[in-house]
């Protein structure tokens, strides 16, 4: 059987065709894209410790979020509903690693960090912190960047990750408890300075 | 477990950079006495700088760039959706053709067996003539005990030998 390509005619067709598959028109697209991708990519980056991952990944969550069909009531509901895919994305990321690879995956990237920490105090500062969330669960990680990098609410948070919203407090806590027992108080001195 | 009510309060002032002078003054003052609250500015004000630093070093495409890679992967899927149909009827097809070959075979070959052995009796020399010819064409008749189901059958056959290049063209045709 053939495989399917799309010859420069097709594509300039898709082009005019993606207003009608998507439910956004390109302009709406262009101003949300502008408002979410830093925000979404910075939280890709982080907990999935991989800038190159965010990169595939910002993309992949983009694309799921044009296909979908659902209605939102707010640009807050659009806002969380793409954070969600983003989360999920890494979820699926993550299940496809073996732990191995994973393993891999992470002590090369604390080897990145070390190369970086030569640039300064603000790569230091940097490693700390990415070596803290390394050790952190994702559900962890996902649950203060949510919370302390974006300025989530508790009812965001619940949306994002899938979780009910009575048990998301005790888990916000245990989890800021264990990032500040990693960093330990020099990095958080480091920080207020 | 702790709780705070000006939690919520405490961490949008950090994020949206208004602390710790450009917010409700009442809240450092509130901070320097909560413990909760405190233990929020420390890594509330961590993940800020991250924060920051994670978006002035992303390098990210422009949402143009975006748009046209999800539209062309929107189009490619589609193309691929309406193939798979296409490409069921083409293994159909091939197995629907090669089942009745087999059935056809299988059908004609005792006959074309006995007309064959019927055959190589006739002595094969040089001086075979015409008078050789004529006497091999009863064992042909051998062919007739196919039976009306066996007729049916090669008729199908011939349908399909037919039909399965109009079926294969239209599945591999662009429209």
């Amino acid at each position: 059987m053939r495989e399917a390509t799309l010859t420069d005619v097709e594509r300039i067709v898709a082009f005019g065709d993606a207003e009608r598959t998507f439910l956004m028109t390109e302009d709406a697209f262009r101003a949300f894209y502008e408002l979410t991708a830093r925000p979404v990519w910075a939280y890709l980056a982080r907990i999935t410790g991989d800038p190159r991952l965010a990169d595939d990944l910002l993309q992949e969550s983009y694309y799921r979020f044009l296909r979908t069909q659902a209605d939102f009531e707010s640009d807050d509901h659009r806002r969380n509903y793409l954070f969600r895919i983003a989360t999920n994305l890494v979820r699926d990321h993550r299940r496809r690693l073996g732990h191995a690879e994973r393993h891999l995956a992470e002590h090369a990237q604390a080897e990145d960090a070390s190369a970086d920490a030569r640039e300064g105090d603000r790569a230091v500062r940097r490693l700390d912190l990415a070596r803290a969330m390394e050790q952190l669960k994702p559900r962890e990680r996902s649950l203060l960047w949510l919370a302390y990098a974006q300025g989530c609410s508790h009812e965001e948070i619940a949306e994002v990750l899938g979780l009910r919203k009575a048990s998301l407090k005790a888990l916000l806590f245990r989890a800021r408890k264990r990032l500040l027992g990693l960093l330990g108080t020099t990095a958080i001195q480091g920080k207020r300075r | 477990m702790p709780e705070c009510h000006r939690e919520q309060d405490v961490i949008n002032a950090i994020v949206t950079g208004r602390w710790p002078h450009h917010c409700d003054q009442t809240l450092p003052a509130h901070v320097a006495e909560c413990s909760v609250c405190t233990e929020i500015v420390d890594v509330a004000a961590v993940f800020r700088v991250e924060r920051d630093e994670l978006h002035a070093d992303a390098s990210l495409p422009s949402a143009g760039q975006v748009w046209w890679r999800a539209a062309i992967r929107a189009k490619l899927e589609a193309s691929e959706q309406v193939a798979r149909p296409f490409s069921w009827l083409f293994g159909v097809s091939v197995a629907c053709v090669v089942g009745l070959a087999i059935a056809v075979v299988e059908l004609l070959w005792a006959p074309v067996q006995h007309a064959l052995t019927s055959a190589t009796a006739v002595t094969w020399t040089p001086s075979f003539g015409l008078g050789d010819v004529v006497r091999l064409l009863p064992s042909l008749t051998d062919l007739a005990p196919l039976t009306s189901t066996g007729t049916f059958v090669l008729l199908g056959a011939a349908a399909c030998l037919l039909l399965a290049p109009l079926a294969l063209y239209f599945a591999l045709s662009d429209e």
